[in-house]
């Protein structure tokens, strides 16, 4: 009997045994489970080409609005004039921040641009992200600045003269004048018309001047510039 | 005793073969069994665990990865734990760490249990955020988060 009972014992213990372990094996798997997600970041993007027009004797460079991502406009423009001219001027750069409106709009000085066919390109930026360079705008030229007394009337760039087309002979006063400084032709605003006027007039006050001297491309280009 | 010790053994025997089968398991008795996402491979047992993909990160911005899991099997599963890792990155110039994207731990309470062939976006979600200085070089490039989740069977 003793026997029995202990065999009995046994025969417990390993039914125990058993279902316990089968419990606890059913009960508690571990379930390590991997997957991979992706994640982009978004794309710097190229400028936007800008478009450029003159009012007065400076040049007015406009361009939209850009965006990161929906959530996130640009922070800055980096907009810079590239010199057209026979032997080029330094390109002159503006740096402008954001307005967060659809457009954006920077002008350069006519003493900036005087004496120089330019055009503008435009690179956008986020925090210390640089988008591409974008295309560059129509060219726009402008008279050199010296035109000190005659240009006083005839305008050394499109501005107020222009309306007429570029059959326009007086421009060559602009020239003989040499080397003045800039400052000093600008200040001859007379006959600052309505900006509206200006695109149109682009193209025509450019093209006389090279004629006469200055290596100030007389590009064919003009004809962009109207924008 | 002979009869005794022959009966008893064929009894427990026969005691522990009826627990297994009536435990009703998918695999069969004695199989490891390892429950991990994606579905079935030999012994193992997976259950479907995805992320959302997410777009559109630049420096400062911050998402979240809601995810998705799946019991494809006839009892409930208790999902433990889960986290994410950023595992890799196209761009070299785009290192894979937290300097170029910080993934977050998940947040959201644990366990949640998945009813049996259910689907269950987690109420919780996992939170990536680009760094405001992260390098030029992570511009537009795609970054690898690894997600893993632990659970095991659950009664109900």
């Amino acid at each position: 009997m003793r026997r029995g009972a202990r065999h009995l014992l046994v025969g417990l213990v390993a039914t125990t045994l058993g279902l316990g372990g089968t419990l606890t094996a059913f009960a508690d798997w571990a379930v390590p489970s991997t997957v991979t997600v992706k994640a982009r970041a978004a794309k710097m993007p190229r400028g936007v080409q800008p478009s450029v027009a003159k009012q007065g004797k400076t040049a007015v460079v406009s361009w939209s609005a850009q965006q990161l991502a929906p959530d996130a406009g640009m922070d800055e423009y980096v907009i810079t004039a590239h010199s057209l001219n026979a032997p080029p001027l330094p390109d002159i750069t503006h740096v402008v921040a954001a307005t967060g409106g659809p457009s954006e709009s920077v002008t350069f000085s006519a003493a900036e641009v005087a004496g120089g066919t330019w055009q503008w390109t435009i690179t956008p930026g986020f925090r210390h992200w640089v988008g591409n360079e974008s295309k560059k705008s129509s060219r726009l030229t402008f008279a050199t600045a010296p035109a000190a007394t005659k240009t006083a009337a005839t305008g050394t760039d499109a501005a107020t003269t222009d309306p007429a087309p570029r059959v326009e002979p007086p421009t060559p006063t602009d020239v003989t004048s040499p080397a003045a400084p800039k400052p000093t032709t600008d200040p001859a605003p007379t006959l600052e018309p309505p900006p509206a006027l200006e695109p149109t007039e682009d193209a025509t006050s450019a093209p006389p001047e090279p004629a006469s001297e200055k290596p100030l491309s007389p590009d064919p280009a003009e004809s962009d510039l109207t924008d | 005793m002979r009869v005794w010790w022959t009966a008893i053994t064929a009894a427990t025997a026969l005691v522990t073969a009826c627990i297994v089968a009536a435990a009703g398991q998918e695999g069969a008795p004695g199989e490891d069994m390892v429950l991990t996402h994606g579905g079935r491979q030999g012994n193992d047992y997976r259950f479907g665990l995805a992320g959302k993909p997410i777009k559109g990160l630049y420096p400062g911005a911050s998402r979240r990865i809601n995810i998705t899991v799946t019991n494809p099997y006839g009892f409930a599963l208790s999902l433990h734990h889960v986290s994410a890792r950023l595992v890799s990155t196209s761009n070299r110039g785009c290192p894979a760490t937290s300097a170029s994207l910080r993934v977050g731990d998940y947040t959201g309470r644990l366990p949640v249990i998945i009813k049996p062939r259910d689907r269950r976006v987690l109420p919780g979600s996992i939170a990536v955020a680009m760094p405001r200085n992260a390098t030029p070089k992570c511009s537009n490039a795609r970054f690898t988060i690894a997600l893993s989740s632990t659970g095991s069977r659950t009664a109900r």
